[in-house]
């Protein structure tokens, strides 16, 4: 297997300490309010006749953390809210959507970050929302019919091949990855991923950042985001984006803490500008972990 | 494949503000297009205007059928609080009897209906003769079963 362990993290992340005692905790429930449909107080007043109690984020009122889990509720079946780790606001906050913008999400299943999108596009605009795989994509038919926005169409492309058809304002690779980031619900990866899947998947990430590139506008803004820690499928691949295309890293600074990105590792350097795309660990959200980067088209 | 016009909009417009009394404004910005097997889907005009999807953009909101326009339980949850005829709320009791898949009376006219309860409409219900059934999907319908026995428990 040649997992290497999280251990290796251990020089990067900013409380190593914090990091493992977070890793070792239960998974906090957190949800996104459907805002089509309700507001979170009046979903705080529903579950609150259920004896669950709700705290909207400081950050955006839209996520908020439940006291116990409530994927059998009458409101969840309804589509009044999705389940969602808290962490993965990131990559939307950086793509920072508008009413009215035409986005590309290219790797969509199972939906959560395409029905944010949608969601903060209030039933304008439109999202592409690809997946090739057939059961991630029933998955992803599923949920965006749950929470009902009128902005979404579901395409079936390899990601890699995602046809020319007008140029996007946005665009988010949420990148198939190892997933170290999601160890609190699969514990299996708190041995790391094998560097040979980590090698794997960065030649796809690579293939997938550069045409999603190619689909974005001159002035427009692509996000590319894992969940997973390695250097390799994060930063190396945001350089090697750099290194073929006119592009350039511009900061994306989360309203909530987080580390920056890495400038070198294991002896390669990345970037320019790698420090200014953001780490997040367990610890700093009690939720899962991710990496984002924003970045910017400056020619044709 | 699909057919976006004027005319087909205002057809739905009406007939959701006959049926349904929901007001034309709660529409605004959106398209609609029909496949040619009598489907109808509510999409932005932007998602209208993609062309590479196998699957209609939007939202399936009804079908053509002998009896007339049928909503889809998808979009009349939507619509929501919009809805403000043709609504039929039920308690937990007849909720339950709906998903068993019983027809109870009703003095509501002869159609399609919103069902609804605690306060939130949840699909589509129809009226045939004085009886009331629910017209939810049967896995959705298995699905809000589950959710309510485990509520109980």
């Amino acid at each position: 297997m040649n997992a290497p362990g999280l251990a290796r993290y251990r020089p990067i992340v900013d409380d190593w300490d914090a990091f493992q005692t977070a890793c070792a905790r239960p998974l906090p429930v957190d949800a996104r309010v459907n805002s089509l449909r309700t507001t979170p107080e009046a979903l705080r007043d529903r579950l609150a006749r259920r004896g669950v109690s709700l705290e909207p984020a400081a950050w955006d009122p839209v996520f908020v953390r439940v006291s116990q889990p409530i994927g059998r509720t009458y409101e969840h079946w309804l589509g009044l809210f999705y389940l969602q780790e808290r962490v993965q606001a990131a990559p939307v906050l950086a793509l920072d959507p508008h009413p009215g913008d035409r986005v590309l999400d290219l790797c969509a299943a199972p939906g959560g970050k395409t029905v944010d999108i949608a969601l903060r596009m209030g039933n304008t605009g439109c999202v592409v929302a690809n997946e090739p795989s057939g059961r991630r994509q029933q998955a992803l038919l599923t949920n965006v019919n749950r929470i009902g926005p009128w902005n979404v169409v579901v395409t079936d492309h390899r990601g890699q091949d995602f046809p020319a058809a007008g140029a996007f304002d946005r665009v988010l690779v949420d990148a198939p990855c190892s997933a170290e980031g999601t160890l609190r619900k699969q514990p299996t990866l708190r041995d790391g991923a094998s560097a040979a899947a980590v090698q794997r998947l960065a030649r796809l990430q690579r293939l997938l950042i550069v045409r999603a590139f190619d689909r974005l506008r001159v002035g427009g803004t692509l996000v590319y985001s894992t969940c997973t820690f390695a250097p390799e499928e994060n930063e190396a691949v945001v350089t090697h984006l750099l290194n073929t295309r006119p592009a350039r890293i511009v900061p994306f600074t989360p309203p909530f803490p987080h580390a920056r990105g890495l400038t070198a590792w294991a002896g390669a350097t990345f970037g320019p500008g790698a420090e200014l795309c953001a780490r997040i660990y367990p610890h700093h959200l009690d939720s899962g972990g991710s990496f984002v980067a924003r970045i910017e088209r400056i020619a044709s | 494949m699909l057919a976006s016009n004027a005319s087909l909009r205002d057809e739905i417009l009406t007939w959701l503000a006959r049926q349904f009394g929901v007001p034309p404004s709660a529409l605004a910005g959106a398209e609609f297009v029909e496949r040619a097997d009598g489907e109808i889907w509510i999409a932005s005009a932007a998602c209208a205007e993609v062309g590479h999807a196998r699957r209609p953009p939007g939202l399936r909101a009804a079908r053509r059928t002998p009896d007339g326009l049928k909503p889809t339980s998808a979009f009349l949850t939507s619509l929501d609080a919009q809805i403000t005829s043709g609504r039929i709320d039920v308690d937990e009791v007849t909720l339950r009897q709906l998903l068993l898949g019983r027809r109870l009376p009703t003095e509501a006219a002869d159609g399609y209906v919103a069902l609804a309860h605690n306060g939130l409409v949840f699909g589509c219900g129809g009226v045939t003769n004085g009886a009331l059934r629910c017209l939810l999907p049967t896995g959705r319908k298995n699905e809000l079963l589950g959710t309510l026995d485990s509520r109980s428990r």
